[in-house]
């Protein structure tokens, strides 16, 4: 009785030294494999870090002749501003045959990338009838085939159609020109509501011969 | 001898005790965190590829493939696929290398370097305990047995001279 009762002591003394010998080894490991977990998050980031620099530079240029140049009535482009639920397409063109369909952008102004300002037009009463609700900070994205571009509103303005002055479509400023008539409710009017964007990220299209046909 | 004998016992079930344990998950738990790792990576693969070419919607790696074991060749081939699927122009290497180690990071995050070092340590050594207790334990069983043989040949001499 007394040999059964010094082998149960010894038993469960045995197991309470294992446990806490074990309890004190796993809580060294946890440590030792959070803190080897850490350091391997951050060689990812790390690795995340590179390889988003290395996309960005990557992505920052394109050449020109890798981009087909949109022709008259081609849908080339959708443009957005999600603080105002507005999307639309863009054709390329801005005849009355066009912006009865969607927004046109006038053809001799530039197309996103090329450095240039970009002027699009829609008709107060349709497609830029939300125009009005624009305000000075939205981000405007405008996306192609061949990359994605925010432009963010710095003001807006009222003026004769006569007074816009389109040697400013020359200038070497990438901006977006959204306008229509104004006022809202009115057809056929001589003053025009305009909305300026200021490009804030995208591409830049880079000169090297001809476009992609 | 008992004294040797209980020792060595005990030293047999402590690390006994301790090789069971190793099983146990309460205690020696693998930290997985696959579905976390394989979830951040896609977004940021997805993120890369709306940047590189946001018209083209293709997944870089499925979960099964993610967590394959890729030879370095089999790994080129498929990044090179990827981008060319994104119509990545210009020189692609230096994109791609850096493709490759962002991958080869990501991926080890899954492994547990530190988990098998420890548990393979504690099963290597208390195994190592066990046996050699065990022997032991046998030897002084052995020798006691010997010992009592010895004693009651002694006695039995002892009553026949007597």
């Amino acid at each position: 009785m007394r040999k059964w009762c010094y082998c149960f002591v010894d038993i469960g003394l045995s197991v309470l030294i294992a446990v806490l010998l074990t309890h004190f080894i796993a809580a060294q490991m946890q440590e030792a494999q959070a803190t080897g977990q850490q350091l391997r998050e951050n060689h990812a980031r790390q690795q995340m870090h590179q390889l988003e620099a290395l996309i960005e530079g990557h992505q920052g240029i394109i050449q020109r002749s890798q981009i087909h140049f949109p022709v008259h009535g081609e849908a080339y482009a959708i443009l957005r501003n999600e603080q105002r639920d507005f999307t639309k397409t863009v054709l390329f063109g801005d005849s009355e045959d066009l912006l009865a369909i969607s927004i046109g952008q006038y053809e001799s102004s530039g197309i996103p990338g090329m450095g240039k300002p970009i002027l699009l037009a829609g008709h107060n009463g349709t497609h830029f009838k939300q125009l009005r609700y624009f305000e000075v900070g939205d981000q405007i994205q405008m996306d192609t085939e061949y990359g994605s571009f925010v432009y963010e509103v710095t003001h807006t303005e009222i003026m004769n159609a006569a007074d816009f002055d389109p040697t400013v479509l020359a200038e070497d400023n990438e901006r977006l020109i959204l306008y229509c008539c104004y006022p809202f409710d009115s057809l056929q009017t001589q003053e025009r509501y305009f909305v300026y964007a200021q490009k804030v990220s995208g591409i830049q299209i880079e000169e090297d011969g001809v476009w992609k046909e | 001898m008992e004294r040797i004998k209980n020792l060595v016992r005990m030293t047999m079930l402590i690390a006994l005790s301790m090789l069971i344990c190793t099983f146990l998950p309460w205690w020696y738990g693998k930290q997985t965190m696959q579905a976390t790792v394989y979830a951040q990576f896609c977004a940021d693969m997805e993120r890369f590829q709306e940047q590189l070419a946001p018209s083209v919607d293709t997944l870089f790696m499925r979960e099964a493939e993610f967590t394959r074991e890729w030879t370095m060749d089999a790994l080129d081939a498929h990044i090179e696929a990827w981008l060319k699927q994104l119509n990545a122009q210009g020189d692609i290497s230096e994109l791609k290398q850096a493709l490759k180690a962002y991958y080869q990071a990501q991926r080890e995050l899954l492994e547990h370097p530190e988990y098998d070092r420890y548990v393979w340590s504690v099963r290597i050594i208390t195994g190592i305990l066990v046996i050699l207790a065990g022997a032991l334990w046998l030897v002084a069983k052995q020798k006691e047995r010997l010992m009592e043989r010895e004693l009651s040949l002694y006695h039995e001499e002892e009553s026949v001279d007597g």
